[in-house]
């Protein structure tokens, strides 16, 4: 197997491979925090931490992990690191803690970690695990954050929880101001949201290999 | 054989190192973070009590901030807690007294229901007559973040200030979807649910027509009893 | 603990309170495996298998060990250790038993293990202060729930494989929308029954 260069992991895990719209992974997540911006946020940067890291150590110990029970050693030093992380968080910065607080569990059962390290990290060196490990975590960070965005634009009607959408009906002269999309708050707009998101995506993506032919 | 064996020393070796870590993390955090809990607790008990740090007060704040987040300075907010809040046991369970000018101005209580993903507990404090409810505040939720979440944010508690249970036993807490005014303005027996989040709004109404009526009636029975353990 | 009956948890955990259509944990191998009835009720089986195990176990685990020794805080690492350990478990069983269903299932048979319905329902009957009975109910009828919804999916996209569907669309696309419909669909059992 051909050992893939750092830029290349770079633009697969971004957009070529994405975790989220092509290898479809991470979904549970992707409709549970994305209805708002922030949350959405943290999210992404616990979840390119943990990918990061534990696809680190994984990687170093990988040859003499007894493949047998390599899924348990898989879990074992993801949510060890999730369990250390949170910890750490509520002591000593209890408010970011408490907004990463029910995702926790998201973040171990998160497909795209133990995708990872069962296709990349589990047969790679360390440098290249790691780097792997914060891109996917990227490429799952950038796509929610676009779902994210305008789930909370018209499902909240704000941006980052300051009203926009409010005063702009009441700019465009709608008196009666804005009233939210409440489907967007809620999964099925998650779903709605992430198909379009990958309808779009797919017919660029299928316009390049037309052009190319 | 040889393989077998290897295998298990492995799994018992990864998993006492992982494990040992994780004590260590625990054993060297647990004290601070029971000190930020305490805290916590401290912040909910005064919000509920309508008490805010000099200079801030219910419409000063951000609506959508919690409790959690209200900047009190550590020393201020010791010094308000054990100025103005006692605590007496009845009955097995713990209740607050808010002393103001040395009288009691209102009692507070521990009190929980469930909501759509797990448990609620919350801090209900109510006024001297027992009524009206001061405030509410939130300790533990597990509620959907971005739509039941939003129980604890300000906005949503404030329709507990001044709330209207003169009349429980015959007139409960209900809930409305829209409330042009608040409790504080036109006192009513109402509060506004939480749009796209109706079981987790509902969780809140049952926990407090359900654990309400107890203590009401306990305090009622009690207050020369309270007053006299706490020398007023 | 609730006084629920467990026939009534079993019941509403498989229709009311299906874990993946009202709860959305789930989801990955939901849209993946969902392309054929035969692959996708072979997972849900796998699922329905792991789940009914991983509840008694993380159960007895919780109450009997973590709990009297005052290490609640390892629930995490113990119930996803329990619930890998099962799936090892299944993944020799599978591959000696059924080599075409273990191609066609790939990684999503390891991807069991992080599959958060499983691990959600060990948290959820911790949360719920479910015994043992109702738990092990809780683990199985979720796992039919999650079966059954499994299996829609897949007769669904299995009879749209003539139809006419933008070329972007095809796969993941098209199944989020189905998916996004079946949600709504179900928004309208909540709060019938219930569950805890």
């Amino acid at each position: 197997m051909k050992v893939k260069s750092i830029g290349e992991i770079i633009i697969d895990d971004l957009w070529r491979d994405n975790p989220v719209i092509v290898q479809i992974l991470g979904i549970c997540s992707t409709l549970a925090v994305t209805n708002m911006f922030l949350n959405t946020l943290i999210m992404g940067l616990g979840l390119t931490f943990v990918t990061a890291f534990s696809a680190l150590v994984l990687s170093l110990i990988r040859n003499i992990v007894p493949s047998r029970i390599r899924m348990i050693v898989q879990t074992l030093i993801i949510s060890s690191f999730v369990v250390i992380v949170d910890i750490i968080l509520k002591a000593y910065v209890p408010n970011i803690s408490r907004a990463l607080g029910p995702y926790v569990g998201l973040i171990i059962t998160n497909c795209i970690i133990m995708g990872r390290l069962e296709a990349f990290a589990s047969s790679n060196k360390p440098l290249l695990s790691f780097v792997d490990g914060i891109f996917s975590g990227l490429g799952y960070t950038w796509i929610l954050l676009v779902i994210a965005f305008f789930r909370e634009l018209l499902g909240f009607g704000t941006i980052l929880g300051i009203r926009v959408m409010d005063p702009l009906m009441q700019w465009l002269g709608y008196s009666d101001g804005w009233v939210q999309w409440s489907i967007m708050i809620m999964a099925p707009g998650g779903f709605f949201m992430l198909a379009s998101l990958i309808w779009i995506l797919n017919n660029h993506k299928l316009k390049q290999l037309n052009n190319r032919r | 054989m040889k393989k077998a064996l290897y295998t298990i020393f492995f799994m018992v070796a990864i998993t006492i190192f992982f494990i040992t870590i994780l004590a260590i993390t625990n054993e060297l955090s647990s004290k601070k973070i029971e000190d930020n809990y305490k805290i916590q607790v401290m912040k909910s008990i005064l919000y509920a009590f309508n008490l805010y740090p000099v200079g801030l007060s219910d419409d000063k704040i951000d609506a959508d901030i919690v409790s959690q987040d209200i900047s009190w300075d550590k020393d201020e907010l010791f010094k308000v807690y054990n100025e103005k809040i006692r605590e007496v046991e009845l009955a097995n369970k713990k209740i607050f007294v808010y002393i103001e000018n040395g009288k009691a101005a209102g009692y507070g209580f521990y009190i929980s229901g469930k909501g759509l993903w797990g448990e609620i507990q919350a801090f209900c404090a109510v006024n001297f007559q027992l009524s009206h409810l001061l405030g509410l505040d939130f300790l533990k939720q597990s509620e959907t973040p971005g739509l039941g979440a939003r129980i604890t944010e300000h906005w949503f508690k404030r329709y507990f200030r001044n709330l209207d249970i003169s009349n429980f036993s015959e007139k409960k807490i209900e809930m409305v979807r829209k409330k042009e005014k608040l409790n504080t303005e036109v006192s009513a027996n109402t509060f506004e649910a939480v749009t796209g989040a109706t079981l987790t709004s509902r969780g809140v109404l049952n926990m407090l027509n359900n654990e309400l009526k107890d203590y009401l009636k306990l305090i009622k029975e009690n207050k020369g009893k309270i007053s006299k353990e706490l020398s007023l | 603990m609730p006084e629920l009956s467990p026939l009534v948890i079993f019941i509403a955990s498989i229709f009311t309170g299906n874990i993946l259509l009202v709860y959305f944990l789930g989801m990955c191998s939901f849209l993946s495996v969902s392309r054929q009835i035969k692959t996708a009720f072979g997972l849900g089986i796998a699922v329905t298998f792991v789940l009914a195990i991983t509840s008694a176990v993380n159960y007895i685990v919780y109450y009997y060990i973590l709990l009297p020794f005052d290490i609640e805080y390892l629930r995490f690492i113990v119930f996803i250790a329990t619930i890998a350990g099962v799936v090892q478990l299944l993944e020799m069983i599978i591959e000696r038993f059924s080599e075409v269903l273990y191609i066609n299932l790939g990684i999503f048979l390891p991807l069991i293990t992080v599959n958060c319905a499983i691990l959600g329902v060990s948290l959820f009957m911790i949360i719920r202060h479910y015994n043992f009975i109702q738990s092990v109910l809780f683990g199985a009828g979720s796992g039919i729930g999650w079966t059954l919804a499994i299996i829609s999916m897949a007769a669904i996209r299995e009879r749209l494989v003539e139809k006419k569907i933008p070329a972007a669309l095809h796969g993941p696309g098209i199944a989020l929308i189905i998916a996004g419909i079946m949600a709504m669909a179900f928004i309208g059992f909540s709060g019938i029954v219930q569950l805890q």
